[in-house]
């Protein structure tokens, strides 16, 4: 069983939560997760299929990406490897990207049920 | 909703990030107009002549530094305030961005929702008094 806050910075949560009235904050934390959901695997796949073609940029801006929207819900653990990505990439062959990108995936998997513990179940 | 009357182009293509913006900056007052490229960001900046632009770099079709240097090269653009909303924190570029004309340049992962609102807010405040923030020029 997943606990919320091994994966997740609650406190980010909640700073996401403050920066919009008591009104807005439930809706709007839903529907950002809701788009942090449906993101997220897009660009862990993206990333995967700019690795065979050695596509170093695309795996890059993909990591960049991710690790924007990972840093403001607090998954400090997609954030760190969206950055060891983005440093990978820049210095090395991309084809060492792989385990990585694995380790990504595993984390998002985590962050996701958290998130999902975190809302009730009210993201999709 | 009450606005202050002061129109943001928020040009960012994450759409977390540019959803999670808008509402934040909304909320403050101003009236947020979303851009999810930088194509979008520029045609809108010459269709909206918005009071303030806020780029990121890192983007598909138009990356963010050819947004600045074209709309510092457009005469009907060219006086609009713009900052740098980045996750990169190489300094070559925050220098080549500030070369370009650019007021401010921002980390993005240094800044929560709350303080980049603070921020804008504190910056348009200068702004229409004739000054800057020392934040504004460095993130």
């Amino acid at each position: 069983m997943t606990d919320a806050a091994d994966v997740l910075d609650l406190a980010a949560l909640s700073r996401l939560r403050e920066a919009v009235s008591a009104d807005e904050s439930s809706s709007l934390l839903i529907e950002l997760v809701e788009v942090f959901l449906s993101d997220a695997p897009e660009r862990i796949a993206a990333m995967r299929q700019a690795v065979p073609v050695g596509a170093a940029g695309a795996v890059g801006m993909a990591a960049h990406a991710l690790r924007g929207s990972s840093t403001y819900l607090g998954a400090r653990g997609m954030a760190q490897i969206c950055r060891a990505l983005e440093a990978l990439t820049e210095a090395q062959p991309v084809a060492g990207a792989i385990p990585l990108i694995d380790q990504l995936d595993h984390e998002f998997q985590r962050v996701k049920v958290a998130l999902e513990l975190q809302l009730g179940g009210h993201a999709r | 909703m009450h606005t202050n009357g002061h129109r943001i182009l928020l040009v960012e293509d994450d759409r977390f990030l540019r959803r999670a913006c808008e509402v934040s900056l909304r909320q403050r007052g101003l009236v947020v107009i979303p851009a999810a490229d930088g194509e979008e960001g520029l045609r809108l900046a010459g269709a909206e002549v918005p009071d303030l632009i806020l780029l990121d770099l890192l983007m598909p079709k138009l990356p963010g530094i050819e947004v600045l240097r074209l709309l510092k090269a457009d005469p009907a653009t060219k006086n609009i305030p713009v900052l740098i909303l980045s996750n990169s924190s190489r300094e070559r570029d925050m220098q080549e961005v500030m070369q370009l004309g650019a007021a401010g340049y921002w980390i993005k992962s240094n800044l929560s929702l709350k303080e980049l609102g603070e921020r804008v807010m504190g910056f348009l405040g200068a702004n229409d008094s004739g000054g800057q923030t020392d934040s504004a020029r460095r993130g």
